[in-house]
């Protein structure tokens, strides 16, 4: 079991996203934009973050930013979840110290598989 | 004595009629919060059981669609909204089921009949679930939707409409945006999820506009340009570069545009050409969309406008460098060049501590 962070500002994905790694006995810290992101990340420590790019205020890019310039953080592993549209962003993600990425719409049996590969190469 | 008993009288009505309004007021607000704490309560078990279809695995999917199909319809009512919502999220197995579930509920009919609702608000969810369902024989029920009265219902529409990779709705959605600019962005989104298929119609309108110049055909080949860089038609490139010549800038700019996001190194010396171009936004098209392809070769031609008049076009060229890889990098770490400096000190703040 492992600690996991999710970031999305819609409400539907955030709750998918947190059933499916619930479901699989993870446990689970949701939140809605990049700053409650970097917040919750300093407060409970997760084992992996998959992050939305396009939040309100801080975006998933400036999160991880954040994440891998503070030497508490700077080994959790993290997803970018990002909109087709974006996908030029996810050049600047993996830039950024993003290890993952996937793009919406996406399935969630697919996430869980790359969060379960994230989490066994970072053991 | 009874005009005193009169104004009494007329004050306890108001009273009475004021205490009898606030009574309904506050009684529909408890109906309400009743009901919906109702729905709150039927949804959350149903939710679950929606979750399950779309992110489940095997048995556990085939068990939440059998339990869905038989729900009530109270129970279909309290997830149907947020189904509708969560249905374009997904993608594979998980959509096509939960897609199979509300038309077994209905929400086909339910949304074909919305869009001849009187309500603006009716018809736009009417035509946003049948953008969701995607069902081809609706098709023309929302091609219909991009002439509706009402902009936020053509918008709507717009959007919906990039369910269907078909070429006569890329035609009709061209056709409606370049009547319509506020409708651009909206036709480009959908665009993008349309994708590919959409490319032999965009391309023939491009060359047909190259053909008419007309101020109507300009706009739809603009549209056109852009919409090909979008969904990455390489092999759009060789009509794009015929909208380099002798053609109004605006037009000249969307087919730069669509070079740049194409990245062929090949249109590396027609774009490079454009850097001459008396028009300062069409020389920053230009190292934008070098900047793109991101290739060596560019480097000398960008460096050749790092100090143009206009700061725009040198700033476009600074930034343009810096994605030119190593040589592209070197120019800009020698040079005094203030935009050069510029990128070099934004570049070191956003680089990783």
């Amino acid at each position: 079991m492992a600690r996991i962070l999710v970031a999305d500002d819609d409400v539907d994905i955030r709750e998918l996203v947190e059933f499916k790694l619930s479901t699989l006995g993870h446990e689970i810290v949701a939140v809605n934009d990049g700053a409650a992101a970097v917040d919750a990340c300093r407060e409970h420590k997760p084992d992996l973050a998959v992050l939305d790019v396009m939040m309100p205020g801080m975006s998933g890019l400036d999160a991880i930013r954040v994440i891998r310039s503070d030497p508490a953080l700077v080994g959790i592993p993290v997803i970018l979840l990002t909109a087709r549209a974006q996908e030029t962003d996810v050049e600047t993600g993996f830039d950024s110290g993003a290890d993952d990425y996937i793009t919406k719409p996406f399935s969630p049996r697919e996430l869980a598989s790359r969060v379960q590969a994230l989490l066994a190469r970072s053991r | 004595m009874n005009v005193e008993r009169v104004a009494l009288v007329a004050t306890l009505l108001l009273v009475a009629g004021c205490l009898v309004i606030t009574l309904c007021l506050v009684l529909s607000r408890l109906i309400k919060d009743h009901a919906e704490r109702r729905r709150q309560h039927v949804r959350s078990s149903v939710w679950r059981v929606v979750l399950t279809l779309g992110s489940g695995e095997g048995e556990e999917i085939d068990e939440a669609y059998a339990v869905l199909l038989s729900a009530t319809p109270a129970q279909r009512k309290a997830v149907e909204n947020d189904a509708f919502a969560l249905l374009p999220k997904l993608r594979g197995d998980s959509r096509q089921r939960l897609s199979e579930v509300l038309l077994a509920w209905g929400g086909l009919r339910r949304a074909t009949h919305s869009t001849t609702s009187r309500s603006a608000v009716r018809r736009c969810r009417g035509y946003y679930r049948l953008g969701v369902l995607a069902e081809p024989g609706r098709r023309d029920q929302l091609l219909r939707g991009l002439d509706d009265r009402d902009f936020i219902a053509r918008r709507t529409a717009m959007l919906a409409l990039g369910s269907f990779p078909d070429p006569e709705v890329v035609e009709k959605m061209l056709d409606a945006a370049a009547a319509e600019p506020r409708l651009r962005g909206d036709f480009l989104a959908s665009i993008d999820r349309i994708g590919l298929v959409a490319a032999p119609g965009l391309r023939d309108h491009l060359a047909l506009a190259l053909e008419s110049r007309d101020e109507q055909g300009a706009r739809r080949g603009r549209l056109a340009a852009e919409a090909l860089g979008l969904v990455g038609a390489t092999d759009s490139v060789e009509v794009l570069e015929a909208g380099l010549a002798d053609t109004p800038d605006e037009f000249r700019i969307a087919c730069i545009n669509a070079l740049g996001a194409l990245g062929l190194p090949t249109s590396i010396i027609v774009l490079g050409d454009q850097l001459d171009h008396p028009n300062p936004d069409v020389r920053r098209a230009s190292a934008q969309a070098l900047g793109l392809i991101g290739a060596a070769h560019a480097v000398e031609l960008l460096t050749a406008v790092l100090e143009d008049d206009n700061i725009e076009v040198a700033r476009a060229a600074a930034n343009a460098l810096h994605r030119c890889g190593r040589p592209g990098q070197r120019v800009i770490r020698l040079s005094t060049i203030p935009v050069a400096r510029e990128v070099q000190a934004l570049t070191s703040l956003r680089a990783p501590a």
